[in-house]
Order: C-alpha cells, then structure tokens, then sequence
C-alpha cells in the first residue's frame, strides 16, 4: 500500500500535460504542408522531325480570323466552359462580356485561351492582349562551338564554374558580374553586365528555372542563349561537339 | 520534497509522450512554407520521436537534398536530430549521418556532428550572433565554398 502512495501525485503529474497538449493542439497545424512538384520541357535537341513526315505545303495553316478590332482592347480571359467571360476596355470603360453578349455591334461568339473571337454582319473579328512592344534592338546571332570534354568539365564542377564566372538574380533573368580572363566563358562570347533571358527558349525567371538547366545540361547538344547587351537584345548559338 | 518531486517526474515524461509531434512537426512545416521551403516526406510518430523517411527538402521549389531517414528526440532538456543518408544535389555531396543536437548545458549553442563524403562535420550554430560555422576536416570537393581560419577549412552563414 505504501508503493500507491504516490500514484495520485503520479496521475495528477501525467494528466496535466495531457491536457495541456489538447489544448495546445487547437493552435497547431493539423495537416502537413507538401510541394508539388512540376517538371518544365525544354528543346533538348535541334531536329526538325516534323520535316521528316510533313511538306511544307501541309504546314501552313490558313488564318481564318484576320480583322481587330481597333478601338476596343481586351483586358481578361477567365474560361470555365459556359461560365467564361472576358473584360474588355472599350473607350476607357471596361465591360464583362459573356458568351452572345453583344458591344458596340460585336457578338462574342468563341473564348479562346489568349483570344476573343467577334463577329459583326457575318465577319469575325479577333481580340487579343496587346503584346508589349520591345523597347530593345536585336542585334546579329553569334555562333560558336564547345567541345564535348570542356563542356563535361564544367558541367560536372559546379566550383570550378564559380571560379570562373560570377552571376546574380537581376529583375528580368540573371546578370554576369564577373567572367575571368582567358577562362572558357570569355572565349564563347560572354561578357559582363550581359543579361541572361532565355535557354533554349524557356525563361530564366527564377531560381528554379536556373537550377533545372543546370541539372539537365547534360541532356542538350544545343543552346540558344538570349540575352540583354547594352539595351540590346543579342541571341547567341552554341553547339557541343 | 518527495512528493514534489515525483509529480515533476511524472509531468516531465507527460510532457514528452503526449506531446502532439506530428501537429508540431506540421506547424514547423507551415512556418518553412512561408520561407519557401517545403519537406516531402513520409512520417509517423512514436512515444519518444517524430520519424521521417524518404525526404525530399525543396528550397524555393528547388529539390535541394533528400535524405533517407531523420529522427526527432524533442527531450526538452535535451533534444536531437539525427539525419541519415543526405544527399545534396550538387556534385553528388553525400552526408552519411548527420547529428544536430540542443542541450540545456549550452543553451546559446546548437552543436551539429556529421560524416561525409567530402570531410569531417564538426560545427555549431550560435543563436546570440545568429549565425552557423562548421568546419570541415580534410575537405575534399567543396573546399572552393569554404573559408579557413587557424582551426581549419569551415563553412559559415549569417541569418
């Protein structure tokens, strides 16, 4: 009897964490937090397979819808089946339009991903965002040849490219800061303050797309670097031999 | 006394099994989230620890490492993480255990020990000056990223 004098002191002791935890618990998170992962495609090799199967001639597709509409701009697409809508800016007002609705003699006929498609006495008119103009110049593409040693060199010694080159996240991609002289950057055209857009046509807007390049360097034979030069655009081609 | 005594015993080993770790361990993710960091792992709990396997560790959607196993002994007083089989996806760096432990006797200092492929883990990180320093003993692959001192070759960041 004596060993149980303490089993109420025990208890007591067990149980008030018990309910301090369920009380706790209200305020805890009560599922996990995963990521969902989504693998981005990018254009591992420069074949022109569709050359292989298809003539020219049945390439071409003919473009139905060639009139705009000049005074009407489109602002918003939201495509949910019958429940689409799109917002337009007519005269400095901007107006919801559903599917049949009618403005200014147009009737809205189709919503498609990135267009609205009108039609006004039997002609159909297309409506698209306004794309921002380029305020850069293109300039001429250079070209140029890695061999396949030197590339796998660099590729597989992340250091060894850190050594020779410097780049930093910059709003619109990634910046050179600093290229070694004589180092295998210098030689392929590279230069600094030049701003890394795209790779083989996907954008490097963020870290992620940065780190997917790197990790599928390996995959490619080809890259096609867009990049900004002193306002410029310049496109620069490399093959790995 | 005594009596005292037992009741302390008893609340602390309360404490520690009914604490809810799963909860807690969602509620870490969730401030890691807003860092824009996530964990994918499988995980289930026991009395005493909170296990993770098959981890994959995204930094800002960055697949950065994974590791095969990780344990969590929250003790209070005393309080580990062991980490096994990390792999950090650059330059295959492989750590093959990983210890990071927080004890009352250093309360200002988190002590982490590891073995790895590219050298010896031995470090801390210091919670007054905010910051992490581990040296790493006969660096072999990474030895461009570090910096030296009298102690050796070591790895440091601020946060």
């Amino acid at each position: 009897m004596k060993s149980f004098k303490y089993l109420n002191i025990f208890l007591i002791g067990l149980i008030l964490p018990l309910i301090f935890w369920s009380v706790a618990s209200f305020y805890l998170a009560k599922k996990p937090y995963f990521f969902i992962e989504t693998k981005d495609f990018y254009y591992f090799y420069r074949l022109n397979l569709t050359s292989l199967f298809f003539s020219d001639k049945i390439i071409k597709i003919s473009q139905k819808v060639t009139n705009t509409i000049n005074n009407m701009s489109l602002k918003a697409i939201y495509k949910n089946g019958k429940n689409s809508f799109i917002i337009v800016n007519l005269r400095g007002k901007s107006r919801f339009l559903n599917l049949n609705d009618k403005i200014d003699g147009y009737k809205l006929k189709e919503i498609k991903k990135d267009e609205a498609i009108f039609e006004k006495n039997g002609n159909l008119y297309s409506l698209t965002f306004k794309k921002n103009k380029t305020k850069y110049k293109f300039v001429k593409t250079d070209n140029y040849t890695i061999s396949k040693n030197t590339f796998n060199e660099y590729a597989h010694n992340l250091s060894k490219i850190w050594r020779n080159i410097g780049i930093i996240k910059y709003r619109e991609g990634y910046k050179i800061t600093y290229i070694k002289r004589g180092s295998i950057f210098d030689r392929i055209g590279l230069k600094k303050g030049d701003i890394l857009l795209e790779v083989n046509g996907k954008k490097l807007s963020s870290d992620k797309d940065a780190w997917d390049l790197y990790k599928n360097m390996n995959k490619f034979n080809y890259y096609e670097i867009k990049l900004k030069r002193n306002n410029q655009i310049k496109v620069i081609n490399y093959e790995i031999d | 006394m005594k009596k005292f005594l037992i009741f302390l015993t008893a609340f602390y080993i309360g404490i520690i099994i009914f604490s809810p770790k799963e909860n807690l361990y969602f509620t870490l993710q969730k401030y890691l989230k807003e860092q824009n960091i996530y964990i994918n792992s499988d995980i289930n709990s026991n009395l005493f620890s909170l296990n993770l396997k098959n981890a994959k560790v995204f930094v800002n959607k960055i697949n950065l490492i994974n590791f095969k196993k990780a344990s969590f002994y929250p003790f209070i007083f005393f309080n580990k993480i062991t980490v096994n089989d990390i792999d950090i996806n650059v330059q295959d760096l492989n750590i093959k255990k990983l210890n990071v432990v927080y004890s009352v006797i250093k309360p200002l200092k988190i002590k982490i020990v590891g073995e790895s492929n590219f050298g010896k883990i031995d470090g801390f990180i210091d919670l007054t000056k905010q910051y992490l320093k581990v040296y790493i003993k006969n660096p072999k692959k990474i030895i461009s990223f570090l910096r030296k001192d009298k102690k050796g070759y070591y790895f440091y960041e601020k946060f």
